[in-house]
């Protein structure tokens, strides 16, 4: 009796783990399969049956993808968006937050209202419109029509919102007293104090940033313009057949975020999970 | 610097959270404000800071009417219940943030704090977090940030609540001691009576926005106004007796407490304390139903008749429940009440 | 303090200004512009007023499938991306040390850019040389012409579409499990419950909230589902339009049949649809707050 608990508690374990393992492999293939494919030579990407890892890996491809098409730019483009928009929604989401959680003003609660309901505008349906309006301001092609329409966000707004009211009213009362003015308060008190819920949006805005695609493919359409996502697909149309050199293209687009996520997972994960249990 | 309170008043809504009040507060005082939640005492307390503008009536700081100058004006430090402490500041950077708000070079500012941190001894923690110091190390620390800009009146809200019981009693001992050094104006809030009687130089106690009595702690203690103070002061509570005077014989349920009493016949609300019964054979006859020891004292929960009385006895008194024991009360140890439960004198 | 001032809305200006100029003028000129017939974004022209693009709309049968196919998309994609991440959800969670380590792998989805491992994707669903027909050709199936026929391109979304997702899920479960108190487990331990009673009675229904936030979000998200469908179909919404969904419907009208009328028509049923969810997840949520 008590031998036969053990032994289905051991093959419970066992397979907890082969089903961990096998989703793991499920999603991870995709990561594996982009890096194997892109050091392979073209003929050991039709081998049949295709090799897990490429005999000799073929550093070049990489070499030979970043000159095929100006990634360097694209790179450069996506960074310069990357940090402009960040650095943005950091500077009017902190200012928002300390307005709607320290400060008091007339109509208040109903301008808080309405940055909450702008969240259930589903963003594809803006774009046409916000297209029009750079077309209107003649700003198709430039950093700022990429940057300005996403400087600000209601949702990092409220997320920010509610970590800032956790901060105990009499710290501003105390820092009143000791002459602090509303605006240094917000910038030695409560920025500080939430320094890991800004840096865990900060982060969560560079991933979304270096990933948008649709928004800076509208509105650029010189190739001095183009961010790495739309310059990958471009150049996927142009390279044909080459596919170990668009393998090679996508790694260059994904690896700098997946290095910022391994290092600062803990960021990420807390940001989206309070984010996601606002509920 | 002498504090005036005149006529001050805090409404919200229809509620009076502070009603009228005037108070008088002399220089290098420490005064208690005492009373139940909800009494007013930190609406009181926030006034006095600025933080709270009044609805109506006036402060003096000293000659000058401070009603209308904002809190960072007003030269007062000010003591928060949880601290308020910055949590990602080193204890220094506490410390030193007001000086450097107005203005002070840091060098300086750091001198000072020093200064400081010596009179509430933390100068050893100077580099250290606040949350890597104890309940009562931290107290201190907002203590010392806020009295760093030498402030003519040092305000504390509930300054002993988070601490637990044995730091309580040593660290409302070190406020007074640095109250006394630095010689500052104090007044603090708490609704604990054993806490304001054993610091404060006068106390005030508040029930609904309403000042009841501003005394002395002993004085007030022996004279409560009324019943609602002679209730809110003294552990074990004092015992609300209905009692009926004849020829200078005091009598509850027909039980003579204490004869030759200067007191007009009639019948009385009066309080007694535990500790004014003395064993007396021929005393009132109790009941004892139920005993606690506490220590020095034995509190025996009796029956006088149909009221149930607390008594304080020695505790070397050898008593069991069931027992009878026989009572009187001390000369003068007996608060009479008018019936609007204003006192008419000890008897 | 007391007193209230205008000064709020200093700090407020910046965010006010970006958000009337790029989320509520936006929304009110797109419904505007849905009621308008012919509308050009060149020269402000249109020629009538009234309900002819949502005429228009409702006639096209490529909008019917964008319709049809997103229903498909959530029956599919919804249900099952839940139950699986609860699974590893719970799994993750019983592991000890290497709980860090799952929770890292099953999240990598959630930070990579669509359009990139799309790409991936597409090579891996190569009819000839991918992979998934390798594995597959193992087990004795066929080689399937996943890209290329227009009834498995649905599929093929559907499969990239749960991959993306879990991650999302596992992580929003993964916390919720934390907040389950261990001692509700130690009591069924003491009572001897069985493993699955375990997950059916105290798991499951402990985690219904963030099941219930998940379900909304992903039908959310496969009302929304574009960038998917542009990587796997190489901008094209798959076989004979096969994998059209409403979004790259609504974009193909307008970025290239230049129809902003009927686009902006499309963009109102889809703020109207995800309107209606939103204020569901609103009720439940609600509800189980009082």
């Amino acid at each position: 009796m008590k031998s036969n608990r053990k032994i289905a508690n051991i093959i419970a374990e066992v397979l907890k783990y082969v089903i961990l393992i096998a989703g793991s492999v499920f999603t991870i293939l995709p990561f594996v399969w982009m890096i194997s494919s892109s050091l392979k030579t073209p003929a050991e990407l039709v081998q049949v049956p295709p090799a897990l890892f490429p005999e000799v890996p073929q550093w070049l491809n990489y070499k030979s993808a970043w000159e095929a098409a100006p990634f360097a730019r694209y790179l450069v483009n996506t960074i310069i968006v990357t940090i402009c928009t960040t650095a943005g929604v950091l500077v009017t989401t902190v200012l928002s937050a300390f307005a709607f959680s320290r400060l008091n003003f007339p109509g208040k609660k109903t301008v808080f209202s309405l940055f909450l309901a702008t969240l259930m505008i589903p963003g594809e349906m803006l774009i046409i419109t916000n297209y029009e309006t750079i077309i209107k301001l003649k700003w198709i092609d430039s950093y700022r029509a990429m940057i300005v329409p996403w400087i600000s966000s209601a949702f990092y707004i409220y997320l920010l919102t509610r970590f800032f009211m956790q901060v105990p009213e009499s710290l501003y009362l105390a820092a009143k007293v000791d002459k602090c003015s509303d605006f240094k308060y917000m910038i030695k008190i409560m920025v500080p104090m939430n320094k890991q819920a800004i840096f865990s949006i900060a982060i969560l805005n560079i991933i979304s940033s270096w990933n948008a695609f649709l928004w800076p493919l509208l509105v650029t359409n010189s190739q001095e313009m183009r961010v790495l996502s739309n310059g990958l697909v471009r150049f996927q149309t142009e390279a044909g057949s080459s596919t170990e050199l668009i393998m090679a293209a996508s790694c260059i687009l994904v690896m700098p975020i997946i290095i910022i996520y391994l290092f600062l997972r803990k960021y990420i994960i807390e940001g989206v999970t309070r984010s996601g249990l606002k509920g | 610097m002498d504090i005036r309170i005149e006529n001050l008043t805090k409404t919200y809504g229809n509620l009076n959270a502070v009603d009228h009040m005037n108070l008088s507060i002399n220089d290098g005082e420490l005064v208690g404000l005492l009373g139940p939640s909800g009494c007013g005492k930190s609406t009181t307390l926030f006034m006095l800071s600025g933080l709270t503008t009044p609805t109506e009536g006036k402060i003096y700081f000293g000659d000058k009417d401070v009603t209308s100058i904002p809190p960072e004006d007003r030269e007062i430090g000010l003591v928060f219940q949880n601290y308020a402490l910055y949590p990602h500041m080193t204890v220094e950077d506490n410390i030193t943030f007001p000086l450097i708000n107005r203005g002070m070079k840091k060098a300086q500012a750091r001198e000072e704090a020093f200064e400081i941190a010596k009179v509430v001894k933390i100068e050893q923690y100077m580099k250290r977090r606040p949350s890597e110091l104890s309940g009562g190390q931290q107290q201190r620390v907002a203590i010392a940030r806020a009295l760093v800009k030498k402030p003519q009146v040092l305000l504390l809200d509930e300054p002993l609540s988070n601490l637990d019981a044995k730091l309580r009693v040593a660290t409302r001992e070190e406020i007074r001691r640095i109250q006394q050094e630095v010689k500052i104006t104090t007044i603090f809030v708490t609704h604990d009576q054993e806490e304001a009687m054993s610091i404060s130089d006068r106390i005030a106690v508040m029930k609904e926005g309403v000042l009841q009595q501003y005394e002395v702690p002993q004085t007030m203690y022996l004279n409560p106004a009324n019943t609602f103070v002679a209730n809110f002061l003294g552990m074990p509570e004092i015992n609300n007796i209905e009692i009926d005077v004849k020829g200078g014989v005091i009598s509850a349920d027909g039980n003579i407490l204490r004869k030759g009493a200067s007191l007009a016949d009639g019948h009385y609300k009066a309080g007694i304390r535990p500790e004014s019964f003395y064993v007396d054979e021929n005393g009132a006859a109790l009941e004892v139903s139920n005993i606690r020891m506490t220590g020095r004292d034995l509190l025996l929960f009796t029956k006088l008749g149909s009221t149930d009385v607390r008594v304080l006895v020695h505790s070397y008194m050898q008593i069991g429940v069931g027992d009878k024991l026989g009572v009187s009360v001390r000369d003068e140890h007996i608060l009479v009440f008018d019936d609007k439960e204003v006192l008419i004198g000890r008897f | 303090m007391d007193k209230k001032s205008f000064k709020g809305y200093l700090y407020l200006l910046p965010s006010i200004i970006i958000m009337v100029c790029f989320t509520l003028y936006p929304l009110v000129r797109a419904i505007i512009m849905s009621f308008l017939g012919d509308y050009s974004i060149i020269n402000d022209s249109y020629n009538s007023i009234g309900f002819e693009n949502y005429k228009a709309l409702f006639s096209d049968p490529d909008f019917g499938k964008s319709l049809i196919n997103t229903a498909i998309y959530v029956v599919c994609v919804v249900p099952a991306s839940i139950i699986l991440s609860l699974l590893f959800a719970v799994l993750i969670n019983s592991c000890k040390k290497l709980k860090a380590l799952f929770q890292t792998i099953y999240f990598l989805p959630y930070v990579t850019s669509v359009i990139a491992i799309g790409i991936v994707w597409r090579w891996m669903f190569n009819s000839n040389y991918g992979l998934i027909n390798y594995v597959l050709s193992i087990f004795g199936v066929e080689p399937i012409q996943w890209l290329n026929l227009p009834e498995y391109a649905m599929p093929a979304l559907i499969i990239f579409a749960i991959w993306k997702s879990m991650a999302f899920n596992i992580l929003i479960f993964l916390a919720g499990l934390q907040t389950i108190p261990e001692d509700l487990y130690r009591a069924a331990r003491i009572d001897s419950t069985p493993r699955l009673r375990v997950f059916t009675r105290i798991t499951v229904p402990s985690l219904a909230p963030m099941i219930v936030y998940s379900s909304v979000i992903g039908m959310i998200g496969a009302f929304k589902v574009y960038n998917e469908v542009f990587s796997l179909f190489q901008g094209k919404a798959g076989p004979a339009n096969s994998a059209m969904t409403i979004v790259y419907y609504i974009y193909d009208k307008f970025y290239n049949s230049y129809k902003y009328g009927v686009a902006a028509a499309g963009s109102v049923v889809l703020f109207l649809i995800i309107l209606a969810l939103t204020q569901i997840q609103l009720k439940v949520t609600g509800g189980r707050k009082k």
